[in-house]
């Protein structure tokens, strides 16, 4: 896989990162398939989902989103691949999520993505998208 | 865009960061075009600027410079373009501050740069950049 590819998964892990955090439901469904299938799991607790499909994924955003009064950053650090194809790829990557609200920025909680993303026509989106992530949000 | 651009791109992002941090002017300074324009927006409130032209944007920076007695670091993440051309491009990314001082580290605020960026001399420099942060620095 070359560079620009490489850049491209980057892309698409920032914009679904910044699709939730700016509530642009546009920019946070393109960056998953119709088939998309996404899972959770808290501290190593229960598995949550999985949401089968782009609109499960997106109606699990949407409640989430409504239900967070403040105002949210997803930062996305230490992506790495662990497969690399032309057409589809397994991509690891850190979140760190921090949230403003009256007058204070915390640390909310620390994760870990995978994310398996695939070329649809010419763009690639997420296909299977997992995150342990360390405490409740 | 090639890749090699995409990353000239991030570095000039991360040096105008680096370059508010230490304090390092002229590295500074070589991140704005002559002509740039520079906005701020605080918690979705009343636009602050515009920041017009080289000089005023270095006058408001070491302004505010010179009002922080703690030792700042801008992060910059989840860099992704909106728009992308061989001489001007338009790039987000998240801004995760942090300072230090009398012994503690705080999370001061989170924010989003939208940057119009252009090449001139065949550098990319910043033509036209809007911040949109969490929380007063």
């Amino acid at each position: 896989m070359n560079q620009g590819e490489r850049l491209a998964i980057h892309e698409v892990l920032y914009r679904a990162a910044h699709g939730y955090d700016s509530h642009n439901v546009d920019m946070l469904t393109e960056c998953f398939t119709k088939d998309a299938v996404m899972t959770i799991r808290v501290s190593g607790g229960d598995l949550i989902g999985p949401y089968d499909g782009q609109e499960a994924v997106l109606n699990f955003m949407k409640r989430a989103m409504k239900r967070q009064t403040d105002k949210r950053l997803h930062q996305i650090s230490n992506i790495f691949f662990e497969s690399e194809g032309e057409e589809e790829a397994v991509a690891l990557s850190s979140l760190t999520l921090m949230a403003a609200e009256n007058g204070v920025c915390q640390l909310l909680s620390t994760g870990i993505y995978r994310d398996e993303v695939v070329k649809v026509n010419g763009r690639w989106k997420v296909s299977k998208r997992h995150l342990d992530i360390e405490l409740p949000v | 865009m090639n890749s090699n651009e995409k990353l000239a791109i991030h570095e000039l992002l991360y040096k105008s960061a680096y370059g508010y941090d230490s304090r390092t002017i002229e590295m500074l300074a070589n991140c704005y075009a002559e002509e740039a324009v520079m906005t701020m927006c605080i918690a979705d409130g009343e636009l602050i600027g515009p920041f017009e032209g080289h000089k005023e944007i270095m006058k408001m920076m070491t302004g505010a410079m010179e009002s922080q007695t703690d030792k700042r670091l801008h992060n910059i993440s989840n860099v992704f373009f909106e728009k992308e051309g061989d001489e001007a491009a338009t790039v987000l990314s998240s801004l995760t501050l942090t300072a230090v001082e009398n012994g503690s580290i705080q999370l001061l605020t989170t924010g989003i740069y939208r940057d119009e960026v252009v090449k001139v001399g065949g550098s990319w420099k910043i033509l036209k950049r809007h911040l949109d942060l969490d929380l007063p620095f």
